[in-house]
């Protein structure tokens, strides 16, 4: 059932999104799936469980990623990096990786590798090893070697792993059909990669961001042949691009540190906007005609969120004293989130901070509709970005706990949905499933375990 | 402006007559505690020194000659500690907050302990409960009436990275790194909700320490200093809900961190050693003495006329003052 604000979108021709056209219900063919957390309505989609309760099935996977799980029909991809030796486990909770806490390189051998499970049994059709070797980069102690989600046009899945400058096609017996190697280099402060492809029509994007030379670059789905490449003046980010397709053209939107970024398909910057905080994480997202981005690292004075109307050109950046422009519908200089992804659920936007507070606000005018309502006193935090369907939020901590409000504008929590592992990656939803992974394991969860 | 001149001056006159209208401090060595050093605080008899997870008991009754009584290695690195009686209350870092018996100095052993949220930075004791600057997750308020099993009763999530939290009688003053000082008045109930919040003037570094007076029964304003790296920024706390700015000092270091003892701040101040500064009037401050340190300070505790510096990680100074 289709909710009033996705009929009204759509009769006015709006509906913008970020994947190539499918059903939600179907396919979750990358992060955040097709329309950036939201779910199709489903009365099959689960709105509780446990370790115990509606769990389809639950199979261990490999080595560690944060990468999200994505589905095309009977397949869910994910990938992982397996180690050969006992790596230290990540540690959950919210801090700033200072001294002991800081970077590391695995001198461990690791393997880089994709899998293909069955839908229904959740079976490992096939595995692929990618690359074998010691990791060339270092991370940060909470981050992964697998942390970029792959994407899939139906045909292919793609993946990318920036730890290694890695970025392959396959096809869905598990077949490399061509592989690239874009380099490995690190960011400024070598925390590790997540910035996740982008497959829009015949073409693979992927921004790698990092201290020597950025770029965003297109390479052609089928041949992996390099389309084109483009510089960006940007020392490390984990914002992964999107497309944003309006009544005047498609443009991939990148945000930065720097600036929020927009390329045409050939590559030339359309348009520009400076104003974001250090370490920029969160997804752009696309909604009611405006393309939202944010950043939000806890330490900056600034962290922004911008509601950008399409047909920019140039620089569109705010002068100061300014929260809005011909270009910019609204702003708000202290609503970015710093790892989580902002939501737009009908007609509002979502922010779910870190720290498990979450706020409400006019995604049209930026006007607010509550203010911080927290989830939890005794959460770890959260990274992985909210989700939606049925008229209701989920947002899941990194303890594997999810916390299910109401949508709308009243905060009205109804539960929580509790699982055993630490979770950062963010939840995939398709054909009536939510798949959640965990440090060790992927659940399918589905009413009455089916 | 002319006070920005004094602390040349204060450094030459070395402590002799006045500055102003306020006294000047003549500072001299009288003894050492060789080791490791980062932090210090000093309670009675007994100064407790950090050098990275290890903390470290000492005799300093003869300050002449002070006498290492034991020490104990937490899990993570130490950022901030609270004493009262024999029990230390220990921030550490990504294992959060550590309760040390310290009944038995020679032999101190954790009583409890807690994994906080964040990242825990610092510690303050207000009645039954510890409230730890945590980073990213805020102010906790921590149950520790029972020493062996506290429990997080909440947070507070202050906008950017809680760096610091003092508390002095029924408030709470917190810091956070880049918004600026929180006041809480501990006697609400309910849950801990600022009452006055004030954006800083300046940036606020990022090892930030917030240094609160005690002189809430005289007649002296109560202040609080900032410091972390830059100048000194010095606020009004007369008015408990309303702070107000009242300079911005800059000494000729860093000035890492500090200390307040009767109306002066005492500041490690880098290469530039020891920096003594008067804040009787908050808005006008004076640099009243210096002590220059053959390796840079870093951090300074205060007990009555003993000033302790910790040296560039290589010996704890004490020094005794005297105008």
């Amino acid at each position: 059932m289709k909710s009033g604000w996705r009929s009204a979108v759509a009769a006015l021709g709006l509906l913008l999104i970020a994947m190539p056209t499918v059903s939600a219900t179907d396919h979750w063919p990358g992060f955040r799936g097709p329309r950036a957390g939201l779910a199709d309505d489903d009365p099959e989609l689960p709105e509780a469980w446990s370790e115990t309760e509606n769990v389809a099935w639950k199979v261990a996977i490999p080595g560690l990623g944060w990468s999200s799980p994505i589905v095309w029909g009977d397949h869910v991809f994910v990938t992982t990096a397996v180690s050969s030796a006992n790596e230290p486990a990540p540690v959950k909770g919210l801090f700033d990786p200072i001294g002991d806490h800081s970077r590391s390189r695995s001198t461990a051998e690791h393997r880089w590798v994709v899998l293909d499970l069955d839908f229904a049994t959740g079976t490992v059709r096939w595995e692929r090893e990618l690359h074998r070797a010691p990791p060339p980069t270092a991370k940060q102690m909470k981050n992964s070697y697998a942390s970029e989600t792959p994407v899939t046009d139906g045909e292919r899945v793609y993946v990318y792993f920036g730890a290694i400058g890695l970025v392959a096609a396959l096809d869905f017996n598990g077949q490399v059909l061509w592989r690239k190697d874009v380099g490995a280099i690190e960011g400024r402060q070598a925390w590790g990669t997540a910035q996740s492809p982008l497959v829009y029509k015949d073409r693979l994007y992927i921004v790698n961001d990092n201290r020597m030379r950025s770029f965003i670059a297109a390479f052609d789905a089928q041949t992996g042949a390099e389309i084109w490449r483009t510089g960006r003046e940007e020392v490390e980010n984990w914002s992964s691009p999107i497309v944003w397709e309006h009544g005047q053209r498609a443009e991939i939107v990148t945000a930065g540190e720097g600036r929020i970024r927009s390329y045409a398909l050939s590559g030339e910057l359309l348009w520009e906007l400076q104003g974001m905080s250090t370490s920029t994480i969160p997804t752009p997202l696309v909604a009611h005609g405006l393309v939202y981005v944010s950043s939000g690292y806890p330490g900056s004075p600034l962290r922004p969120l911008y509601a950008i109307r399409p047909g920019a050109s140039g620089d569109i950046s705010l002068k100061p004293g300014e929260t809005s422009s011909e270009f910019v519908a609204w702003s708000n200089p202290q609503l970015g989130s710093y790892n989580t992804s902002p939501l737009v659920h009908g007609d509002y936007l979502y922010t779910l901070l870190d720290r498990g507070l979450l706020l409400c606000h006019d995604a049209r005018t930026g006007k607010q509709i509550y203010g911080r309502q927290r989830l939890s006193t005794d959460a770890s935090g959260f990274t992985a970005s909210p989700w939606a369907y049925n008229g209701k939020i989920f947002a899941i901590s990194e303890d594997g706990d999810t916390f299910v409000m109401q949508a709308g504008p009243v905060f009205r929590p109804l539960g929580k949905n509790s699982l055993n592992g630490m979770v950062l990656a963010t939840p995939a939803v398709a054909r009536g499933s939510l798949f959640i992974r965990t440090s060790t394991s992927l659940y399918r969860i589905a009413r009455r375990g089916r | 402006m002319v006070w920005r001149a004094l602390p040349a001056v204060a450094l030459l006159v070395g402590g002799l007559g006045t500055v102003g209208s306020a006294q000047s401090v003549t500072l001299t060595a009288v003894g050492s505690i060789p080791g490791s050093a980062e932090l210090i605080r000093v309670e009675g008899t007994r100064a407790y020194v950090t050098s990275g997870k290890t903390l470290t008991l000492v005799d300093i009754t003869d300050p002449a000659s002070p006498r290492r009584l034991a020490s104990h290695t937490f899990p993570d690195l130490i950022w901030g500690l609270a004493i009262r009686g024999e029990l230390v209350y220990v921030a550490t870092d990504l294992s959060g907050l550590s309760i040390l018996d310290v009944s038995d100095a020679r032999a101190p052993v954790v009583r409890g302990s807690l994994k906080t949220p964040g990242q825990a930075k610092s510690v303050a004791l207000a009645g039954t409960r510890a409230l730890v600057a945590d980073h990213v997750a805020g102010i906790d308020a921590i149950d520790v009436s029972s020493p062996a099993r506290p429990v997080l009763l909440e947070s507070y999530f202050v906008d950017g990275f809680a760096k610091d939290v003092v508390v002095r009688g029924a408030l709470a003053y917190a810091l956070d790194q880049p918004t600026g000082l929180s006041v809480f008045d501990l006697t609400k109930p309910g849950s801990i909700e600022p009452a006055a919040t004030l954006t800083l003037t300046n940036p606020i570094p990022l090892r930030a320490q917030l240094v609160v007076s005690d002189e809430a029964s005289t007649s002296r304003s109560r202040v609080a200093v900032v410091v972390g790296g830059g100048p000194l920024q010095i606020y009004d706390l007369t008015n408990p809900d309303r702070p107000v700015h009242a300079a911005t000092y800059r000494t000729q270091g860093p000035a890492f961190r500090a200390a307040l003892q009767d109306g002066r701040a005492y500041i490690s101040d880098g290469p530039q050693g020891l920096q003594v500064v008067d804040l009787s009037v908050p808005s006008k401050p004076v640099a009243v003495g210096s002590y220059k340190t053959s390796t840079p300070a870093r951090d300074v505790a205060v007990a009555g006329p003993l000033v302790f510096v910790t040296l560039g990680g290589d010996e704890v100074l004490i020094l005794r003052q005297s105008q």
